[in-house]
């Protein structure tokens, strides 16, 4: 299976052999950790930057009530804590979901990424800018879509990105979280999760079962959701014209 | 862990719940249902309703109700 660092970073930037190369020999590193185990805390001063190779992570804050806010998904091909490089603290926690294999970085070798290749630096900053993205539509998803809606975004984001690693087929991609986190991601009590995902079953616009995420007509369930990937960003940028080609992975 | 079914009662229909969610105590599922039936209602109030009412009963796994609640909500035009 092809590196995910690489198949995500090349929708991004133009990457040469030699690019990739250095991307597999900084991610070489790695360690299995299991699944519900915290990588790193709200106010920790990380040494390494880890990126995710395999398995679901995740981003989260506590909030006073004891109750976890995941504020993002960390799937294969992901920079966990790239900015930490520059910023120093972490402003909020990540631990994983599933198992995970995870590659270390030292942080004084992305220091020198930065500064010596420019082509990596752009394409990392390039997947540091999607991050936000991604999270201004989480912001819309939370603050104003409804229950079925969100939920139904949500699962068509994943499909895509996860289809982008090559961890998805056309129509599914194992999703290894309980219905309880999946409300914790999407802000929705558990009980409110459950009937979410009946509603969604009931509309034959899902199939989770097992761990497993299948959908039976993605464009259906893009329809329903309003979903549009362009703030996923698959299509590159070119200098003096409009993006370069049409994003392999589209509406089906 | 013992499973709870949260079935919606709105305006005389009845959307039951088929899967059950799992909670230790009769209190902590009572908790759920106090937090789910606010999300109910705000997703089911559409805005040319006047009288609308939303219950949710809680059964245990032999069927056997255990806590219901409603919310209603009344608007009345004041001035044509």
């Amino acid at each position: 299976m092809r590196n995910p660092i690489i198949l995500k970073l090349q929708r991004g930037a133009h990457l040469t052999d030699e690019d990739c190369d250095e991307l597999s020999r900084l991610t070489a590193d790695t360690r299995q950790i299991e699944p519900r185990q915290d990588l790193i805390r709200e106010g920790d001063r990380p040494g390494d930057v880890k990126v995710v190779l395999d398995g679901f992570a995740c981003r989260y804050k506590l909030l006073p009530n004891g109750s976890r806010a995941i504020i993002s998904l960390l799937l294969p091909g992901d920079f966990c804590d790239l900015h930490v490089a520059i910023l120093g603290e972490m402003d909020h926690s990540i631990a994983t979901l599933s198992r995970c294999t995870v590659a270390d970085i030292p942080h004084a070798t992305i220091l020198d990424l930065l500064e010596n290749h420019p082509r990596l630096a752009r394409a990392l900053w390039w997947g540091e800018l999607v991050c936000e993205s991604i999270a201004r539509e989480w912001l819309v998803s939370t603050g104003w879509r409804d229950a079925d809606h969100r939920a139904a975004h949500l699962f068509c984001e994943l499909l895509m990105r996860l289809r982008v690693v090559g961890r998805a087929t056309i129509d599914s991609c194992d999703l290894p979280l309980t219905q309880a986190e999946l409300g914790e991601v999407l802000a929705l009590s558990t009980v409110h999760m459950n009937r979410t995902i009946q509603h969604l079953r009931e509309k034959d616009l899902i199939v989770l079962q097992d761990g497993r995420l299948s959908i039976p007509d993605v464009g259906r369930l893009q329809t329903f959701a309003g979903f549009t990937p362009n703030y996923l960003h698959l299509t590159k940028r070119t200098y003096g014209g409009g993006p370069e080609g049409v994003a392999e992975v589209g509406r089906d | 862990m013992p499973l709870y079914f949260f079935d919606i009662h709105q305006d005389g229909k009845t959307q039951k719940d088929a899967l059950g969610t799992d909670f230790e105590t009769l209190d902590e599922a009572r908790a759920a249902a106090v937090r789910f039936l606010p999300d109910v209602v705000k997703e089911g109030l559409s805005e040319d309703d006047d009288q609308r009412s939303f219950a949710v009963l809680v059964t245990d796994e032999s069927g056997r109700p255990v806590y219901s609640a409603t919310l209603s909500f009344t608007g009345l035009r004041l001035q044509r």
